[in-house]
């Protein structure tokens, strides 16, 4: 059980490890750093994602962060005036701080399939309470930018968005109007997923089992060893 | 189906569910953090407009456990991005408070649900908190990555004080949110037949 080589799957990491990342690239953004230890907690997302066949995301995200060091490495020089300064200074250090995080996340979110996640997290002990929640989130998150995109469409059809004349005679409509379609339709497909759930046995109390073979490999060492040494290294030798 | 006071899985995909709305509204509003002179006025906000899904998601509680979950599934994302312990700290333990508000009422009476939701949102209170708890560490890695002038704008807006005037303002958020999130309730969710 412990060691299965699948080489026919390719690269493959144990959702395990790709928690443990997770873990270690968000906090290691908040020892804050100098550029190089900080463009080495960007290069560990970039790679993955580019694993993954996720290009755009992967050299979207290098791109901003490139852009976010430089201006901020450029700000001491530039003098702004105070509110500009702020909104900068604040994007730079949101995209700083948080952009390896997303780029993280959604490497976790597209590698991982729901099965191969629920059977880590039991490998883990973690509840099925916590377990069965979360992925509904992961699952959610991306249904919810869909609808939101269509309900956007269909209001644009009406004039309801930003800027337009009807906006600004009302503009707490425009929450009400993009919000509440968003919210009936996602609490539709939820009742749709419960149902075909518990049609699949959700409830049944025996203790589950799974076909997803999920088991720590020679990738994942690799993975980890090289990212730990790769922080360790410009964390503490610059 | 049997009744139980076991969270069964329904219950649970509904806990997903309404983590996952509540988390996109507060992402959304959010945004508006840029300026930290609105820090106070967020406060507000957030329990404002967090209470329209959170009131849908009270006519589906109907067992002790679900709150909690939601505080310490939050309490989790807020930690991934960087508001420390403290925060899911607060945001479990207001949970679990929220949760036991709800004993009293049966889960049926609307004064109830108010009181849990305004405490509710006291969790809220976790996002700021690390400025107060967790000392001068804090501090420095703010002006160090968001700039000096912000970190001391920032300062001067969050003297400790602002704990308990925080709390306060997160409890009348509260209140507001349950208010405007039934009114949600009555004119678009029961006529669209989802209650």
């Amino acid at each position: 059980m412990q060691t299965q080589y699948d080489l026919s799957m390719g690269f493959h990491l144990d959702p395990r490890t790709k928690l443990l990342l997770m873990a270690v690239v968000s906090t290691a953004e908040f020892l804050y750093g100098h550029a190089l230890f900080m463009i080495a907690v960007a290069i560990i997302p970039t790679i993955l994602l580019i694993s993954n066949k996720q290009y755009r995301i992967g050299i979207g995200f290098c791109i901003l962060f490139l852009v976010a060091l430089t201006v901020k490495e450029k700000q001491a020089f530039i003098h702004f005036n105070m509110l500009l300064n702020m909104i900068v200074v604040f994007l730079v250090g949101v995209v700083l701080r948080l952009s390896p995080t997303f780029a993280m996340g959604s490497y976790l979110i597209r590698s991982t399939k729901a099965s191969e996640f629920i059977s880590a997290m039991g490998r883990m002990h973690v509840s099925r309470k916590i377990t069965i929640p979360i992925s509904v989130l992961f699952r959610f998150l991306p249904t919810m930018g869909e609808e939101a995109r269509a309900i956007k469409d269909a209001m644009r059809m009406r004039e309801i968005r930003f800027g337009t004349k009807k906006f600004w005679r009302n503009p707490v409509a425009l929450i009400e109007y993009r919000f509440v379609p968003l919210m009936i339709s996602v609490v539709k497909i939820g009742e749709e997923l419960s149902a075909a759930a518990l049609s699949r046995g959700l409830d049944n109390p025996v203790k589950r089992t799974n076909i997803t073979k999920i088991g720590f490999t020679g990738y994942d060492m690799i993975t980890l060893s090289v990212s730990i040494a790769l922080l360790a290294v410009t964390l503490f030798a610059v | 189906m049997e009744k139980t006071n076991k969270l069964t899985g329904k219950d649970l995909i509904n806990v997903g569910i309404y983590t996952a709305m509540t988390l996109a509204v507060f992402f959304v509003i959010g945004m508006l953090t840029v300026l930290p002179v609105l820090y106070p006025v967020l406060l507000f906000i957030f329990p404002l407009f967090c209470g329209i899904p959170m009131m849908l998601y009270y006519t589906k509680i109907r067992k002790f456990g679900m709150l909690t979950i939601m505080g310490i599934l939050i309490g989790i994302f807020f930690f991934l991005i960087g508001y420390t312990w403290i925060g899911l700290f607060f945001w479990a333990a207001g949970g679990f408070a929220a949760d036991l508000m709800l004993l009293p009422g049966h889960y049926q009476s609307f004064k109830f649900t108010l009181l849990s939701y305004a405490v509710f949102s006291l969790g809220m209170i976790g996002c700021p908190a690390p400025m107060w708890f967790a000392g001068q560490a804090y501090w420095d890695n703010v002006s160090d990555s968001m700039g000096e002038q912000y970190a001391s704008s920032l300062s001067s807006i969050m003297p400790p004080w602002m704990f308990y005037a925080g709390l306060g303002i997160l409890l009348m958020g509260g209140v507001c949110g349950a208010l405007v999130g039934r009114k949600m309730l009555k004119k678009h969710f029961q006529r669209a037949g989802i209650v």
